[in-house]
């Protein structure tokens, strides 16, 4: 279970804290939405929960150890970055990076794990000696993810996973989401600014603003009847698409 | 008109020798230009009597005289064979430079880059000073001192050389470091020298192939500079710029001994400015087919 | 204001070989309305905008004619020359498309004084009436700022002003807001449509984004691999739409409204490349109606209404319905095909 407590971030020199006073708790198989706007934290809460920064206050820590990433130790919690084309080293072909997290393992049982995932993924395993370049967005990300589950996480952070990608393709990318955790239950803190995607596939939201929490509910009772100004402003800017139906 | 269609307006030529590079023009013309020096270059080793050889009875001669087809010096020396020598010479102090500064340059950049603090400063206070003292001085006082061979005069260039790259690399490196694929590669248990040697150094490998092809032509003409000056390759080893230095005095009879090493040595700049150029054009269109 | 016109517009890129990635674009646009164009990456659309006002990227080209300010271009150059005067084009990001030198004021007003279409104090008002329609409460401290001094809504509400300064007859707006947060998107886009309206310009508004284009544009096209494949009056096209590529399109858009922890319906497969269009119908291999007709020949577009606005679908199940509107279909749940 991932646990952050009264988690702040202060930068020096700036007049109010990245991020302030934010408390949650997450079992596995389940899934929290972080909604606010560019600037409100997210990003800044994102990196440490997986362990990049240190709160100036606050604990964060999983099954009860303090969460810090370190140098040459595979971590229990991955990251699913906003630009697949960022994520991926664009030099280097896609099963090389997949087989990252699965470095200490002899060379045929990493290929061999690699073409699981990326067929778990909905890749060809055949192509992962390919590059970056070779493959579209949405396939990418399909391979960000499989490099994620290389490394057998316990908790995944998505940072905006859909955004940079089509529309068309964005479905295709949340229903992988669902599926795999469905399948391998890892818990999932999804960072974004699309409540449309907060909607699909969180079961509790946190929505921040200004790096402080300003509502914090289960997704369904939030969308019922959200509490705060805020909330209601950000849900009123996302009238949704007219729905195919009769003329 | 474009390069596309000048192609198809010419009537075709079938070249014998066939370049890589299809369509690149700077870079294929550079290409050339060095294949034919380096052509000049074996010619000379196999081919023509050791530049060494003095023949005073056929000091002077001038170009397309028999046995001398680029003439001879004062001591009757031959010109190409020196030439030919002096290409060598040229470009392997050229390769050696660059190799070693590139090699230190880049790994002092990478660290500095990423991992910031102490290194970060004494790069960037080195680089300063660096800028304080001209390079030439620093030639003259290390001649002083030492026996000039072309060990030396390599390690010495690439003493004042590795800098550029340094500074370069640091730069992208600073960039390099906060993109996604770092941050996930720290997350997937990468130490640090994975992070450094497996994923920032091949994300600068291009640009430092970029600046190592301009560096050349720069280190052709400190090797030929110092040379000229007495402070670089001498006898027995036969440097172009020495035999300009030789050539100068009789400038007026005998225009060779000096026009025709500084014409050859004119060529490998060129050649190798041309290198670098089409080089660079050839991975900023790499990069743009990358971003679609 | 006259008619602005696309007539047959295509536009080819090199790789290797000239491919086609815009194909024989027709488009009539009316002053004072809003064309949503609407597609994928890929789709051409971006590409066919910059064809329109002559700013291709190297290794592109063009052919076809443009209509407008009464005169005709040949696509080969596009209106590059109306630039400025009669077209104008608000891009993505609005802080990289301002000089970070100069300041607002500056900005605004340079490009019309020195293509002479006003003098100093008419460009003056002009720079301020405008600023204040956007939206700007105090437009003499505006005027004084730099650009890096401007949140990214201020920022991108000044490059419209910058483009409605010559009161161009064709305004082309390239994904304005993806840079910008939802609220502030919103007004932006809702005073681009009040101004352009009332400027009568014609406006195109490139998005990928179905829900905005429902909200602002009147009319809509809808792209698919370098071709249209069907266009019409906005809340036809997305109430009743034809072709099965909007059909799916729609039905895959993840919204508020969507049913939580359930799979969406999408769209297998990804658009094909230019070297990889199909001989017949470009959508057929993702298309979950196609048959042998579709494979083999590619459809034109099919008239749904005479009236006239185009309303029309390229699509053969479209042809053999004819006019009359069957009840759409409802992409059914797609099998995850493996890239």
């Amino acid at each position: 279970m991932l646990s952050v407590t009264d988690v702040s971030r202060r930068y020096p020199r700036m007049s109010r804290p990245a991020v302030a006073g934010v408390s949650f708790e997450l079992d596995r198989g389940r899934t929290l939405a972080i909604v606010g706007e560019s600037g409100a934290g997210k990003s800044t809460l994102a990196r440490m929960i997986v362990g990049l920064e240190r709160p100036t206050s606050g604990q964060i820590a999983l099954d009860g150890r303090d969460v810090r990433t370190r140098y040459g130790t595979v971590s229990p919690l991955q990251m699913v970055v906003q630009n697949p084309f960022d994520g991926l080293h664009p030099l280097h072909s896609i099963g090389w990076s997949v087989g990252e997290p699965l470095r200490r393992r002899p060379r045929r049982e990493r290929r061999a794990r690699v073409g699981e995932l990326l067929e778990l993924v909905g890749i060809d395993a055949r192509r992962m000696g390919e590059r970056p370049r070779a493959f579209s967005g949405g396939q990418l990300q399909r391979v960000v993810m499989a490099r994620a589950l290389a490394a057998d996480p316990q908790v995944l952070i998505c940072d905006e996973p859909t955004s940079a990608l089509d529309v068309s393709v964005q479905a295709q990318i949340l229903n992988l989401i669902l599926r795999l955790q469905s399948e391998l239950q890892f818990a999932c803190v999804l960072v974004t600014h699309d409540l449309g995607v907060v909607r699909v596939l969180a079961e509790d939201v946190l929505v921040l603003k200004d790096g402080a929490v300003v509502e914090q509910r289960p997704a369904n009772d939030l969308f019922a009847a959200p509490e705060a100004d805020y909330t209601r402003e950000l849900l009123a800017a996302e009238r949704p698409v007219v729905a195919v139906g009769e003329s | 008109m474009t390069a596309h269609a000048v192609r198809e307006a010419l009537p075709a030529r079938r070249a014998r020798v066939r370049l890589p590079f299809k369509g690149q023009t700077t870079l294929r013309l550079g290409l050339a230009i060095l294949l034919a020096m380096m052509a000049v270059g074996v010619l000379g080793r196999v081919a023509l009597p050791s530049a060494d050889q003095q023949d005073l009875a056929n000091a002077f001669a001038a170009p397309g005289s028999p046995g001398h087809l680029l003439g001879t010096d004062q001591l009757g020396r031959d010109v190409l064979a020196w030439i030919s020598d002096g290409i060598w010479i040229a470009l392997a102090v050229a390769l050696g430079v660059v190799v070693i500064s590139s090699v230190v340059g880049v790994a002092v950049g990478l660290c500095a880059g990423y991992f910031g603090g102490v290194a970060d400063m004494l790069l960037m206070r080195l680089v300063d000073l660096s800028l304080a003292i001209p390079p030439l001085i620093l030639f003259l006082a290390a001649a002083a001192v030492l026996r000039t061979s072309i060990v030396t005069l390599i390690l010495l260039i690439s003493a004042v050389s590795w800098l550029p790259y340094a500074r370069l690399v640091r730069s992208v490196t600073l960039l390099e470091r906060e993109r996604g694929y770092v941050i996930t590669a720290r997350l997937a248990g990468a130490s640090r020298t994975r992070i450094l040697v497996g994923h920032l150094l091949p994300s600068v490998s291009t640009v430092v192939l970029v600046l190592a092809s301009l560096q050349v032509g720069y280190v052709l003409l400190w090797e030929s500079g110092l040379s000229f000056l007495g402070l670089g390759v001498r006898p027995p080893h036969h440097s172009l710029g020495y035999i300009i230095a030789q050539g100068r005095d009789s400038l007026q009879q005998a225009w060779w001994v000096v026009v025709l090493p500084g014409a050859a040595l004119a060529l490998l700049v060129l050649a190798a400015n041309l290198i670098g150029d089409g080089l660079r054009d050839l991975i900023q269109q790499d990069v743009e087919v990358a971003e679609r | 204001m006259s008619v602005v016109a696309a007539r047959s517009v295509t536009v080819e890129a090199r790789r290797g070989t000239w491919r086609r990635v815009v194909d024989t674009i027709d488009l009539e646009l009316e002053p004072g309305t809003v064309v949503g164009l609407v597609g994928e990456s890929g789709a051409g659309k971006t590409l066919f905008t910059r064809a329109l006002v002559g700013l291709l990227p190297g290794g592109t080209r063009a052919s076809g004619t443009i209509v407008l300010g009464g005169r005709e271009y040949d696509a080969r150059k596009g209106a590059r020359s109306a630039l400025g005067r009669d077209a104008a084009l608000v891009q993505q990001n609005p802080i990289t498309a301002l000089d970070p030198l100069a300041r607002v004021r500056k900005q605004l007003v340079d490009g019309v004084l020195r293509l002479g279409l006003m003098k100093h104090e008419a460009a003056d008002a002009r720079a301020r009436e405008l600023l204040g329609r956007l939206g700007f409460n105090d437009v003499e401290r505006v005027l004084r700022l730099y650009p890096h001094q401007l949140s990214g809504g201020m920022a991108q509400r000044v490059c419209v002003a910058l483009a409605l300064m010559p009161s161009p007859e064709l305004l082309i707006v390239d994904e304005p807001t993806s840079a910008l947060d939802a609220n502030v998107r919103v007004r932006v886009l809702e005073l681009i449509r009040e101004l352009a309206i009332e400027q009568r310009a014609a406006v195109v508004f490139v998005s990928h984004d179905l829900s905005l284009v429902g909200r602002f544009c009147d009319r809509l096209v809808v792209l698919y691999a370098g071709r249209i494949v069907e266009q019409g009056d906005t809340t036809d096209v997305m109430g009743v739409p034809r072709h099965p590529y909007t059909q799916a399109l729609l039905g895959c858009a993840v919204t508020t409204e969507a049913v939580p922890r359930q799979p969406l319906t999408s769209i297998a497969g990804a658009p094909p490349a230019p070297e990889e269009w199909p001989a017949g119908c470009v959508f057929a291999p993702r298309c979950p109606h196609a048959w042998e007709r579709c494979v083999a020949e590619r459809p034109q577009p099919t008239v749904l209404s005479s009236s006239h606005q185009p309303r029309d679908a390229a699509c053969h199940l479209v042809e053999e319905a004819g006019a009359a509107a069957p009840r759409p279909q409802l992409v059914t749940k797609e099998v995850e095909r493996r890239a």
